[in-house]
């Protein structure tokens, strides 16, 4: 059975603050989530993403964000107000979130409704497992703001 | 007068993390010619010592995500080889179908994702998508690789990192009904795969690919009765052909002065090319009727020493890939569970299977206890590395006319000719031109 909301989490747990998503991805499957709302650990994703919403109505991406806000700065964005591409960490083949949104779009495949909550990193840095003191404060509060959206969103028609 | 210099930090659309850094002196002599290579596996080689023989081939599948069969498989069989294993019909039908999985969605992707978009002048296949024209072509190029994922998610229950496939045989196996439909999808997608070698060979038929030749030696498996995937002899097209597990003493790796990496070299010769056009050169006569057909149709004729004709060969196996399974899933009609059994027992072994970018070898020694002693990995982008920097050396000289600009892409283009898959987590490869003069 499809759930009705799809919570799509990335990052690669092996360069430090990137994984939040995925950090984030385990305080959600332990908190109480609405009927038919499923978490998934994505990894980095690219393409992928648009096999992982196949079907789906309503998805919520969680991902790292570097616009130059200060870490833990948690940012919401929607289908249609996307953020820059190089906002986002690159996934396989230099392809990420935004460019699989984008590519997509193009092939008529979005969701019906997509909202992206990126929250702001410091390092990316490559073979180092942990997040930063400010990067993991904001897991907290950047799964108050997922679960926040999801209800809104499965309120609506 | 100073030197030119082709230097690319980051290399898009390759798997994993490498640099170019060319030097091009006064009088157009190429100074330096490098592709600089992260080689994961020897961690790998290391760790894999005191693990039980099981855990080899669970262990080597995450060497890699694009072609993780292709090692799962060489150590599988290389275990198997070292404990004297036999297995089933049946098994090396399955495992045929499971790798050939991994082809279709790796050869798709680079077909038109990685390598297309430079052909015909994209910056990626995102932008590709954006031309009307071309959409419905990335639509049916994802609807392909997704068959790919599909057959492999069918056998073994994941995309990537196998769950089923074990020493022995397979722990479950897939339903008859769900096999027949991915014939049904295999079916459908052939016109696709068709298209695709007149679309390679029209792409790489532009100035000045064809006038870049170069000969050197082609190494692959040779198949006894069908095209080599997950066995066969290795051979060569100078006349090497010796059982696959005697491929540590034909295929050496050795130090060259002023260089840091291994160089690889067949032996008593120099360097060789892995993958998709070694393979159809050496084994044109085992593709399918209609793979052969086509083949001819755009003018291809084995052998072909032009690096430039591999994304023609990958469609030429991509046509294979899917008449070949097609015939498998006959074959194998509805399958029967059955237990592996074997004796755990001291031995070596050594193996060889075609990943989609070329000869992937495993081996090494397993103590009574089955536990392993010593293993090899040596993946096939390491094989190409000496030979892409002949590449360079032999075919920059003839593009000096190109801009900076021009010449690095082309430089670019000539690495992925070898689809390389240098695995490893981070993201970001290097090419560097400089010209003196």
């Amino acid at each position: 059975m499809k759930p009705d909301l799809l919570i799509i989490c990335c990052g690669n747990l092996y360069s430090s603050d990137d994984a939040v998503g995925l950090h984030i991805a385990w305080r959600l499957k332990k908190s109480n989530l609405p009927d038919r709302v499923q978490v998934i650990e994505a990894g980095t994703p690219g393409l992928n993403l648009l096999d992982l919403w196949e079907g789906i109505e309503k998805v919520v991406i969680v991902d790292a964000v570097m616009s130059g806000s200060g870490p833990g700065t948690i940012h919401v964005f929607d289908g249609g107000s996307l953020p820059p591409r190089d906002f986002l960490p690159l996934c396989l083949h230099g392809f990420n979130v935004i460019d699989a949104i984008d590519m997509a779009r193009k092939l008529g495949r979005l969701p019906a409704e997509l909202r992206i909550i990126g929250v702001e990193i410091l390092s990316e840095e490559a073979f180092y497992e942990g997040l930063s003191p400010q990067v993991a404060a904001a897991v907290p509060t950047a799964c108050e703001k997922v679960l926040e959206e999801a209800e809104k969103m499965l309120a609506a028609p | 007068m100073s030197d030119r210099r082709i230097f690319v930090d980051y290399i898009a659309r390759t798997e994993g993390d490498g640099a170019i850094d060319i030097v091009i002196g006064p009088n157009g002599e190429i100074k330096k010619a490098r592709w600089e290579v992260w080689e994961p596996p020897r961690f790998f080689e290391a760790f894999l010592i005191g693990r039980k023989y099981d855990e080899i081939p669970e262990m080597v599948q995450r060497i890699c995500g694009i072609c993780p069969h292709g090692h799962h498989l060489a150590a599988v069989r290389a275990v198997e080889r070292a404990m004297g294993v036999k297995v089933s019909r049946q098994t090396t039908l399955l495992r045929e179908l499971l790798h050939y999985g991994d082809w279709l969605q790796s050869h798709t992707l680079h077909v038109y994702c990685l390598a297309v978009p430079d052909y015909l002048g994209y910056e990626s296949v995102l932008a590709m998508a954006g031309n009307e024209e071309l959409l419905p072509v990335v639509k049916q190029a994802l609807s392909l690789k997704r068959l790919g994922n599909d057959i492999s998610v069918l056998i073994q229950g994941n995309e990537i990192q196998n769950r089923t496939s074990v020493v022995g045989g397979f722990t479950s196996v897939p339903d008859g009904s769900e096999l027949r439909k991915i014939k049904e999808r295999l079916k459908e997608a052939k016109d696709f795969a068709l298209a695709t070698v007149r679309l390679a060979a029209k792409v790489a038929s532009q100035d000045p690919y064809p006038e870049l030749v170069r000969k050197c030696e082609h190494v692959s498996l040779r198949g006894e009765d069908r095209y080599p995937i997950n066995e066969g002899r290795l051979v060569s097209t100078e006349g090497l052909d010796v059982p696959d597990w005697e491929y540590p003493e034909w295929l050496i790796e050795k130090h060259v002065p002023g260089c840091n990496c291994l160089h690889a070299i067949v032996k008593g010769r120099d360097s060789f090319m892995v993958g998709p056009l070694a393979r159809v050169n050496n084994n044109f006569d085992l593709l399918s009727k209609d793979a052969q057909a086509i083949a001819r149709e755009v003018g291809f004729s084995a052998p072909s020493f032009n690096p430039f004709h591999s994304i023609i060969a990958r469609g030429v196996e991509i046509t294979n890939a899917i008449d070949r399974a097609i015939e498998l899933i006959d074959e194998i009609g509805d399958p029967v569970y059955e237990e592996p059994k074997y004796e755990i027992k001291a031995g070596e072994g050594y193996a060889v299977t075609e990943a989609a970018r070329g000869i992937c070898c495993h081996g090494g020694k397993i103590d009574k206890d089955g536990v392993c002693q010593a293993w090899d990995i040596v993946a096939p982008t390491s094989r190409n590395v000496y030979n892409l920097e002949k590449d360079f050396e032999y075919f920059v000289p003839k593009l000096l006319n190109l801009s900076d600009e021009e010449l690095t892409l082309k430089c670019e283009m000539m690495i992925r000719n070898y689809d390389p898959c240098q695995s490893c987590a981070t993201h970001s490869i290097k090419v560097n031109l400089r010209r003196e003069g």
